[in-house]
């Protein structure tokens, strides 16, 4: 509560207010059951009761204000095991664990307003730039949780961060200024959870983050967005820290350093249907990423361009058919590795039973490692507000692999939504 | 001398070389045809009959599809109806009847294919009487049948109007026994097995009769069938009888049946191969086939004696390809032009056999021919040359000679007499045609003596009747039939009934409720009626159901009491009937029943009004295009309207003729004579164009008296072959007339009429035209293809234009019936909720709520749909631009709120069903209107909808990709005459099926603007429906621009 009075000051204080004092208030909530059954281990992943509330106050003067909230109970707790301290977290952003298995969380909570034709949302919220689904080019102005890896709807992995947005139209153009004080990077689960991507040679706890300053090293963006000859435009550019950490060994001191660095993101979308097929493009540039090369021990400093082009079909009644290549090249590159890597992806959809039912396959094939995530689910609505779930999610390769790391970690998840 | 000169002649030609080189290559040709007779033949086995009655209609009428419905819900069949008769003074209330009863009832439920549940008759019923619990059920026959029992039954039956007239006739001189069918289709078997049974039956003093819709429908395709099956094959021989008295020769005798046997078998294997099966009219195409096929042959037999005859030193393969080369033409004008008035059939019939003979008639000209024109000269020259007696000796032929002789006397002495004869036929047949009266009434094809109609005509003068015609009453709710307002409208509505002199009987429910309403009163006459109280009402079946069988309701009542059926019983089926009772009706049902509780017509007469009905509209249509193909490939063969004009003379004459006879003599144009008119066409044409062709050959410079010798020499000749044309079809089908079964005998009489009319019309009238007028056509050489293509073309299109003009006054109707509708006031933005339910075909039910935008941007109309509910699709939101430009594709975007994103889609995809409910993107962004440059609109005509008036019109897709885009390959709007939004929308699918109906429930007036407060639509495949309840519409509301943006979407409204 403490933390909503803050922004409740925080916007009167930028003078959106005042608030009318007439407003409406609606509640939805979505109770979630989610469990999964890892097969190779023959043990429960997780299985969760999730409520996810949402308030929506709208005010007599336009305004609306947002709040939602995830209360979660895992019985299993090896996702995030016991409570932890939440190192990539910007103090304002962290979750509330009263206990082992319950985490507590404000999502999101965000004030929408007018000002004449200009819209601001301020709050904390996700923000989402670029056409790609599921691969990032440009959608990286929120991190992301690796919680349960990539597996979650995107939606639930982005991790909203405080922040400010306005939509100014400018004759057929849109422009759209961002502004996040909220330093939050990249959330990788410590190690001993199930889909822990740190290293852990010195033993439990030995991580050291050194996350950027929320304010003082905030990212600001600049897009703008126009529709022009049945295309769908965008031109984007980000100042950032780059969410995903750089990870060294620091042997002396017996611990693994995360550092992160300074980058300008410059980047453009474009997409437009043809028949039944549309197109959609993502292109963006950053001015500097950083690798560490093992063998070596040095760190390599490298301009990075990537791009997505999909493929979205929907000429068969029902189906849903979406292609996808990402390829990214680094400019600068150690000598025996790869300039550029790709990955595909491929989506089937299909709805049933006047979309009552819905089956999709996803599969994700990284092709410089040959190794690929295979995600199945059924998603049955039973009734207005039930629906039932059960799905797979199957990892293939080496173990040395983006998706092989995971092969035990496949899985069985079954699952229902209650709404109300 | 002149004849020798041309057969010389002919050796220069083309087609002489042609058919030198065919004979030459006689071996390829004869294999050629062997292996398509025998590959197409061989498939003969599979084809499949259909001698169903249903067959001739359209399986997605509208009426047919939901009487199948209403058979479903309450388990009707078309049943076998037996009646025990004694005309005794007790009629059947006597031991022996009753035993009689109980015995046929009990050895009917062991006869296959009948329904053991489904048996009705005193030995099935109860009667419901008062007693000292309240109500006692108790079966009629229930125990020994003493006289006290017996008067028991009797008293009963009296006093339970339920089954007096329906069960037991009001005299008690006959009761029935009522056996439904398992399987319609095996209807002809399981009467047959019935009236075997009932010569074992111990019938004592009782008549037994056996009719019904079932045994009526069933057992009249097999009679037709087969008389008709036996009879062909006589024709067959009578034909090959005249052959062989018309060239005195073997192989004139011998090849044209190979030419017949050749075309059937590769027609009818063409059929089986793609599917089509045999209908009961397909034996008319098998007549045609044979007629068409001996035609071909007779003129080519006849210019092959005729040419040894004039030159006997002719060479064998000389003597052929001289008449191949002489005849080919007239045969190839003949088959296009009877391929062409068959083919007309195809697009302007809506019965699928009808349809598929005319495809296949036209196949089969086609086949026979080539086969005429290739294997004829093939086999020919495998046999020496052997002139025929009947042209050695001509003087042989007297009989022909002196018919032929006389008519060419008339023709040439008196042409003006002739003229005007033909001209008074023409009238009367004119003022007969007009007498056509369209009706079908299955009965009355059965001879009078026939079992089943004795049977029929008894048991319909006793009773109230065989043939019925049904109601049926839907309530909003389970149980509401029990709802005392429903049934009290139920009573009425049999009142109503029982007041048309058409209608002898009702039953329904009611009946039942007054029964037992009474014999909870001790039976008190004054309580049979119906009570005040739904409670009451629902204790009185509790009560039956303590001593009854509950399904005794089934036939009259749903199981959940929610829709309920009333039965009227006619005395006779026809469709003049269904004509005078369907739309009386169709009115009061429309007064009546036009709130909450809704009341549909259905049962095989209605079906019947609705579909012959159609076949009296598109009939005429169907016979002129035919006429016009004919006409068009008549100009076109013979580069001249004038010799189109001509060739359509007998065409036209036998047609015309036909219908005169058909009026005159009181032959109703129904299912079976539809095609006859086809048939004339088929077959008279050849004559025209023979003689036509013959009549070419006169030479210009003619003198009266020469070019009376001249055309005297074609009667000769020409004539001859016409002569023996005409012999053979109209005495081979002749032959029909010896049939028992009534329409064949009108088919044989109508098909030996009219290729006389077309033999006596070719032969008196066109020479005696060319005599008197002297067409340039006949003396001048064929004028040019194109020359006669482009005045065709003018023609057709002074033709189109006229229609249009005359169709003009009416198009404004249709087209301002849609421009009125496209132009209602929408408003320039509206703001409101949506409330979606989806039901399932299981009843499942799911509810979505949604908050919708519309706004006008100059003619950009843009719509915005947030989804609000429930909490696992809230968020999702819709985007659309439609534009004004209909070639410019709508612009939409889709947010999802597990993306985040707001995503193009493609919006190529109109058809495409909205976000799983039962409207495609298209409706829900046209709002009740539609986009009237996707159709064709026709107005069908006026009708009621809940009580308003509506135009019917019938919007079909303008091209195959429209209609695929759409999804839909019709639509039927019944749109509202006042406020221009459709009530009701019908909708088939690309292939032609029953696809939806929607249904616009509450049209209300807001802020000034006509709006559909609800909207369902009803999927009849997936048996899916959703309703769209439109709330909070405000019509005033400011809707800000910026909610229309892309952006707008994920931040929501």
């Amino acid at each position: 509560m403490k933390r909503f009075t803050q922004v409740i000051a925080l916007v009167n204080l930028i003078g959106i207010g005042p608030f009318a004092s007439a407003m409406d208030l609606e509640h939805a909530s979505l109770v979630s059951f989610e469990s999964a059954y890892t097969h190779e281990s023959g043990t429960w992943q997780k299985q969760e009761l999730i409520w996810r509330p949402e308030w929506t106050a709208r005010f007599n003067s336009g305004a609306r204000l947002t709040l939602l909230g995830e209360a979660r109970m895992d019985a299993e707790d090896n996702l995030d095991p016991g409570q932890p301290r939440q190192p990539f977290r910007a103090g304002l952003t962290r979750k509330n664990f009263p206990d082992d298995r319950i985490d507590l969380e404000l999502r999101e909570l965000y004030l929408d307003h007018y000002l004449a034709d200009t819209y601001l949302r301020v709050g904390k919220q996700q923000i989402v730039w670029g056409q790609a689904d599921g691969l990032r080019v440009l959608d990286v102005i929120n991190p992301l949780s690796y919680r349960e890896f990539i597996l979650p709807d995107i939606e639930h992995r982005r991790i909203p961060l405080w922040s400010a947005l306005a939509e100014i139209p400018v004759e057929e153009w849109t422009a759209q200024i961002v502004w996040i004080p909220d330093a939050t990077v990249t959330e990788s689960p410590l190690p001993g959870a199930s889909y822990s991507v740190i290293p852990d040679p010195f033993g439990k706890g030995r991580l050291t983050v050194d996350r950027p300053e929320s304010l003082e090293q905030s990212d600001v963006g600049f897009r703008l967005s126009s529709f022009q000859k049945g295309w769908d435009l965008t031109l984007n550019y980000l100042y950032h820290t780059i969410d995903d950490p750089l990870i060294r060994f620091d042997s002396a001191e017996r611990r693994v350093l995360a550092s992160y660095n300074r980058s300008h993101l410059i980047g453009a979308t474009a997409s437009k249907p043809f028949g039944s097929m549309t197109l959609r493009s993502e292109i963006g540039v950053e001015t500097e990423k950083r690798f560490f090369d093992t063998a070596s021990g040095n760190v390599i400093e490298s301009e990075v361009a990537s791009y997505v082009l999909g493929l979205d079909f929907s000429g068969f009644a029902d189906w849903f058919i979406s292609g996808q290549l990402f390829q990214t090249h680094r400019f600068n590159h150690l000598s025996g590795t790869e300039r550029s890597s790709e990955m595909v992806t491929l989506l089937l959809r299909r709805d049933a039973f006047n979309n009552a039912l819905q089956l999709e396959a996803l599969s994700i094939y990284d092709v410089d490692v040959k190794d690929s995530l295979i995600q199945l689910e059924a998603e049955y609505t039973a009734a207005t507000n039930v629906v039932i779930r059960a799905g797979s999610d199957l990892f293939f390769g080496e173990r040395s692999g983006t998706f092989g790391q995971f092969r035990d970690e496949s899985r069985i998840t079954a699952g229902f939504t209650l709404s109300f | 001398m002149a004849q020798e000169i041309s057969t010389h002649g002919e050796r220069h030609t083309r087609a002489y070389g042609f058919f030198l080189r065919v004979i030459q290559l006689r071996w390829l040709t004869l294999i050629t045809a062997l292996f398509m007779v025998v590959g197409l033949g061989s498939q003969l086995g599979t084809l499949k009959k259909n001698t169903q009655a249903d067959a001739f209609i359209d399986e997605n009428e509208p009426a047919l599809v939901y009487r199948k419905a209403v058979e479903r819900i309450f388990n009707l069949k078309d049943p076998l109806v037996l009646a025990v008769a004694n005309s005794g003074e007790k009629g059947i209330y006597n031991r022996e009847s009753l035993e009689l009863v109980r015995w046929l009832t009990n050895a009917l439920a062991s006869v296959e294919n009948i329904d053991p549940q489904g048996i009705t008759s005193l030995a099935t019923e109860s009667n419901i009487e008062g007693d000292t619990f309240g109500m006692e059920v108790r079966e009629f026959l229930d125990g020994p049948l003493s006289d006290a029992h017996i008067a028991w039954i009797k008293n009963g039956i009296r006093h339970f109007p339920l089954y007096e007239g329906s069960l037991v006739a009001a005299d008690g001189s006959m009761t029935l026994v009522i056996a439904e069918l398992l399987d319609q289709e095996q209807a002809e078997a399981t009467y047959q097995a019935v009236t075997t049974l009932i010569e074992q039956a111990p019938t004592g003093s009782n008549d037994v009769h056996v009719a019904g819709e079932g045994a009526v429908v069933g057992f009249l395709s097999e009679y037709i069938d087969r008389d008709a099956k036996r009879l062909n094959p006589l024709a067959a021989l009578i034909i090959t009888a005249v052959l062989v008295v018309a060239f005195f020769s073997l192989r004139a005798a011998l090849i044209p049946n190979l030419i017949v046997l050749g075309t059937v078998a590769v027609t009818l294997g063409a059929m089986a191969s793609s599917g089509t099966e045999f209908f009961v009219i397909t034996n008319g195409l098998i007549v045609c086939m044979i007629g068409i096929a001996v035609a071909d042959s007779i003129h080519i037999f006849s210019e092959y004696y005729e040419t040894q005859a004039a030159d006997p030193s002719l060479q064998r393969a000389d003597a052929i390809a001289i008449s191949m080369a002489r005849i080919w033409r007239p045969v190839t004008l003949t088959t296009l032009t009877t391929a062409a008035g068959f083919l007309a059939l195809y697009p302007t019939n809506d019965m699928p056999p009808m349809q598929f003979f005319g495809v296949f008639g036209a196949f089969a000209v086609f086949v026979a021919g080539i086969l005429s024109l290739f294997v004829t000269p093939s086999l020919l020259s495998f046999v020496k040359l052997k002139p025929s007696r009947a042209f050695k000796h001509q003087s042989n032929q007297r009989q022909s000679r002196g018919i032929l002789k006389v008519l060419s006397h008339v023709a040439l002495e008196h042409p003006r007499k002739v003229l005007g004869g033909g001209m008074l036929v023409a009238a009367i047949s004119l003022v007969g045609a007009t007498k056509v009266i369209v009706n079908e009434e299955r009965i009355e094809n059965f001879q009078p003596y026939e079992a089943i109609y004795v049977a029929d005509k008894a048991i319909n003068r006793a009773m109230d009747g065989t043939y019925f015609l049904d109601v049926v009453i839907e309530t909003p709710e389970a149980e509401g039939i029990y709802d005392p307002g429903v049934l009290s409208k139920i009573n009425e509505l049999q009142t109503f009934l029982e007041q048309q002199t058409e209608v002898h009987g009702t039953t329904s429910i009611v009946d039942y409720i007054k029964q037992m309403h009474k014999a909870v009163n001790e039976d008190d006459a004054r309580f049979y009626s119906l009570p005040d109280d739904k409670n009451l009402i629902a204790q009185l079946f509790l009560l039956y159901t303590a001593s009854g069988d509950p399904t005794d309701f089934e036939e009259r009542v749903d199981s959940q009491r929610q829709t309920a059926l009333v039965r009227a019983s006619l005395k006779e089926g026809s469709y003049l009937l269904s004509q005078s009772l369907v739309p009386k009706l169709e009115r009061y049902l429309q007064s009546q029943f036009n709130g909450e509780v809704t009341a549909q017509i259905s049962g095989r007469i209605n079906v019947d009004y609705h579909w012959i009905g159609g076949i009296a509209e598109t009939h005429l249509n169907s016979v002129i295009v035919s006429f016009v193909a004919v006409f068009l490939m008549a100009a076109l063969l013979f580069r001249s309207i004038v010799g189109a004009l001509m060739a359509g003379i007998p065409v036209g004459l036998s047609i015309l003729v036909i219908y005169g006879v058909m009026g005159l003599k009181g032959i109703w144009l129904g299912v079976g004579t539809s095609m006859f008119a086809a048939i004339a066409i088929g077959l008279s044409v050849d004559f025209a164009i023979h003689t036509i062709e013959r009549l070419k050959q006169l030479s210009p410079q003619s003198t009266d008296a020469s070019m009376k010798q001249q055309i005297a020499g074609l009667f000769m000749s020409t004539g001859r072959a016409l002569w023996f044309n005409l012999l053979a079809v109209a005495l081979g089908f002749g032959v029909l007339m010896t049939s028992k079964v009534p329409p064949l005998i009108n088919f044989g009489a109508l098909v030996a009429l009219a290729v006389s009319i077309a033999f006596l019309a070719s032969l008196l009238v066109l020479p005696a035209i060319v005599y008197i007028f002297k067409p340039r056509f006949i003396f001048n050489p064929n004028g040019s293809f194109w020359k006669t293509s482009l005045i065709l073309v003018a023609i057709l299109l002074v033709g189109t234009l006229a229609k249009t003009a005359v169709a003009s006054e009416e198009a404004p109707e249709v087209g301002q019936i849609i421009e009125q509708m496209n132009t209602r006031p929408e408003g320039t933005s509206v703001q409101r909720d949506m409330k979606i339910t989806l039901t399932d075909s299981r009843g499942s039910v799911r509810e979505e709520q949604t908050r919708a935008f519309r706004r006008y941007f100059g003619e950009t109309k843009k719509t915005v749909i947030f989804y609000t509910k429930p909490g696992t699709v809230a968020g999702t939101a819709f985007l659309t631009w439609d534009y004004a430009e209909s070639q410019r594709d709508d612009d939409q975007w889709l947010y999802l709120p597990a993306l985040r994103k707001v995503r193009r889609i493609s919006a190529s995809d109109r058809g495409d069903y909205f976000l799983g409910t039962d409207f495609t993107y298209e409706e829900i962004k046209k709002e009740s209107k539609i986009a009237a440059e996707d159709y064709r609109f026709s107005l069908l005509g006026e009708a009621q909808v809940d009580g308003h008036h509506t135009w019917k019109v019938e919007a079909t897709p303008v091209s195959a990709e429209v209609s695929n885009a759409l999804g839909y390959g019709k639509v039927v709007l019944w749109i509202d005459s006042t406020v221009w939004i459709p009530r009701k929308n019908e909708y088939w699918d690309v292939n032609g099926n029953f696809l939806k109906t929607v249904y616009a429930r509450n049209i209300e007036n807001i802020d000034g603007i006509w709006a559909v407060s609800e909207l369902e639509a009803v999927n009849q495949k997936t048996g899916h429906s959703t309703r769209i309840q439109f709330e909070n519409t405000d019509y005033g509301a400011e809707v800000p621009a910026r909610l229309f943006e892309q952006h707008a979407l994920k931040r929501g409204y």
